[in-house]
């Protein structure tokens, strides 16, 4: 058959859409990269390690990928999500581990509202505001333990950290399966959908009916909430929790979500990108492991990642915007000769 | 009839300023101790290195942007210099050469936001990144120390009978308000700050400000690194975490907002006695420093969104009692 496309054509045009060649491609380039180069990254042990870490990078990431999707930022996940969680550490420890998972995802899903309000309502930057509520959610987490970690907890609540299912660890199972939703929600609801509306265009959005305010409100309490879910994934296989675990949260999730291809304008990019993106971050500190590289230079490392990332996404903007008008003048140009 | 407009300076300043007089006289009658020579002589030398970094800040809030690295490089240019001193090299040459670094780490993120359109909090706070990570590896992690006399003599010594810290703020700050008040480059800060395509419609460089903007911002952060090496005769990585945070606090609080060119160098200054003056007090009535922090944030929010909204606040209060006037009529 002749007219149809060739299965290469095809999938490109599937990649295209789902929108995430730009991720998959850099996650292939770290992947296969690493493992020519590195020996021990190969050994299964290994590989799952950094599957695990993929996967908690991920968790957090989710927030600020929403948030992101808004034209906006999230910088307070790590200290919400530190302070959720020691306040469900405590309420585990006392037995009831349902009401403590509970309680911490309600807190942070609150604490994301607060914010939430504030940008939506009042106007307050983005940065602003959630740079104060990183220091606030940090101060009370920092009050609330005493500087002391909380842990001894529960087999069946340490089972969502470190059990498996079948030979998958449990929270890449976890997270597969949030992320599955999280795809549906932003592809297929109406949330979802006027995330990216917001995201790209707002006056657009608040012209054709979208309910302006509570779209951003929403997405910084889903924001807020799934912090909260990452301190719980986090303090499972950790079996204990800290209220300065979150710290660096944000430069992860940022650089996680800039390499699955979110862009800080808004609007664009997947939750599928920034999927690949974390594996690109848990690779990244896998590697600089194996390679002996010492533990203070991780952060270095980070930031120089980030800026080469947005750096090199603004300059394709710059230079797209220039070819286009160089097009349209060209085209002015023809038409007028003709 | 139109009253005729108040003097400028005393309008801007007024809300602030009083709140901080209120304050003042509120913890004086109510906290024990608080009115004490050796007490407001510690709110000083607290508000000292704040001043420093928040004067930067301001130059950067003006233009709507945030400096999210003014910590980090903090701390890199003091465990820069003390390595430095450390290595032998004069103190004079040091402090030169690591204000040099702070200011060269605000050009680039000042580049990639001006000129590459890279967004102003992720320039800066991954630049904060890349300044922590630099300072956590040279310094291995560790506190450096083991300085020549000269060092501590910058902080100790006195003119006057004050400590020429003072005099380096002072000069400082009016070097600060003279360039916002007095300098073309500073009324285009206010300019940019109010809307960006028209300041550049109007022929201001509207980049290469903005690029200096951030680079004045990471070379106070320098400057107050070195007043932190010289207090502590030792310096650290980690010591300047949370400067940018209060520094933020306090250029909001002093009043200083983005839109309308409102706020400088006075304000800034207002804006960190009140958070020094709030911080003392908080710790004289036992409050822990977590909570202090928790504080501070609320109260930084509140007023940001008081700022922010008050002309809308005024019309709505404008309103309602132009209804009730028209309705008791």
């Amino acid at each position: 058959m002749p007219d149809r496309p060739s299965i290469l054509e095809r999938s490109k045009k599937i990649l295209h859409q789902i929108g995430m060649n730009q991720a998959l491609f850099t996650f292939l380039l770290f992947f296969f990269g690493s493992l020519l180069f590195i020996d021990q990254f190969a050994i299964s042990t290994n590989l799952i390690n950094v599957f695990r870490q993929g996967a908690l990078i991920f968790s957090f990431s989710i927030g600020m990928t929403i948030t992101m999707l808004l034209s906006g930022l999230d910088l307070s996940i790590g200290a919400v999500g530190s302070l959720s969680s020691v306040v469900a550490a405590t309420l585990i420890i006392s037995g009831n581990v349902f009401l403590g998972v509970l309680v911490g995802l309600i807190v942070g899903a609150l604490l994301g509202l607060l914010s939430g309000i504030a940008i939506a309502r009042f106007s307050v930057p983005s940065f602003i505001m959630t740079f104060s509520m990183m220091k606030i959610a940090n101060g009370l987490s920092l009050e609330f333990t005493q500087g002391q970690s909380i842990y001894g907890f529960d087999n069946s609540f340490r089972f969502i950290g470190i059990g498996y299912v079948g030979p998958i660890p449990m929270p890449l199972f976890i997270n597969f399966i949030v992320l599955l939703i999280l795809v549906f929600v932003l592809k297929y609801t109406v949330f979802g959908r006027s995330v990216y509306a917001v995201g790209s265009n707002k006056n657009a959005a608040k012209f054709s009916g979208i309910s302006y305010h509570f779209t951003i409100m929403m997405g910084y309490m889903v924001s807020g909430l799934f912090s909260a879910f990452a301190g719980l994934l986090l303090i499972a296989r950790l079996g204990s929790a800290e209220s300065i675990m979150g710290e660096g949260w944000s430069r992860q999730a940022i650089a996680a979500s800039v390499l699955g291809g979110v862009s800080f304008a808004g609007g664009k990019g997947s939750i599928i990108g920034t999927a690949f993106g974390a594996m690109c971050v848990a690779i990244l500190y896998n590697i600089l492991n194996l390679l002996g590289v010492d533990s203070l230079w991780q952060e270095f490392f980070l930031g120089l990642i980030i800026l080469l990332a947005v750096s090199l996404d603004c300059i394709k903007t710059i230079w797209m915007k220039k070819r286009d008008t160089i097009r349209q003048l060209r085209k002015i140009s023809e038409e007028v000769v003709a | 009839m139109e009253k005729p407009e108040k003097n400028r300076l005393v309008k801007n300043l007024n809300g602030p300023f009083i709140i901080y007089l209120l304050m003042f006289a509120v913890f004086s009658l109510f906290i024990n101790n608080f009115f004490s020579a050796g007490n407001l002589n510690n709110v000083m030398r607290q508000a000292a290195m704040l001043s420093l970094v928040a004067i930067g800040q301001c130059f950067v809030i003006l233009l709507g942007g945030i400096d999210l690295s003014q910590g980090s490089v903090l701390g890199l240019t003091g465990v820069v210099m003390g390595i430095l001193l450390n290595n032998d090299v004069s103190l004079g040459m040091s402090v030169l050469l690591s204000v040099a670094m702070a200011i060269a780490l605000g050009l680039i993120s000042g580049y990639l936001i001006a000129y590459i359109s890279v967004p102003k909090f992720v320039a800066t706070f991954s630049m904060g990144g890349i300044a922590l990570g630099l300072a956590l590896v040279i310094s291995d992690g560790r506190v450096v120390w083991g300085f020549p006399e000269a060092v501590r003599w910058l902080h100790d010594s006195e003119i006057l009978g004050l400590s020429s810290v003072f005099y380096v703020i002072f000069i400082v700050y009016l070097i600060a308000f003279w360039v916002l008040k007095f300098t073309r480059f500073g009324s285009s800060v206010y300019a940019i700050g109010g809307i960006q395509a028209s300041a550049e419609l109007f022929g201001i460089k509207t980049r290469r400000n903005e690029m200096l903007c951030y680079a004045i911002s990471s070379g106070c952060a320098g400057l107050a690194g070195i007043m932190a090496v010289s207090r502590l005769n030792s310096a650290r990585a980690i010591m300047g975490s949370g400067y940018e945070f209060e520094a933020i606090a306090a250029v909001i609080l002093g009043g200083t907002r983005r839109l309308g060119g409102k706020g400088g160098a006075l304000q800034t200054i207002i804006g960190v006695l009140i958070v020094a003056t709030v911080r003392n007090g908080l710790n004289l009535i036992g409050v822990s420093i977590y909570m202090q922090q928790v504080v501070i944030g609320l109260i930084l929010i509140i007023v940001y969104i008081l700022n922010e909204n008050s002309a809308s606040i005024k019309d709505t209060t404008t309103k309602l009692l132009r209804r009730r006037v028209a309705h008791n009529a």
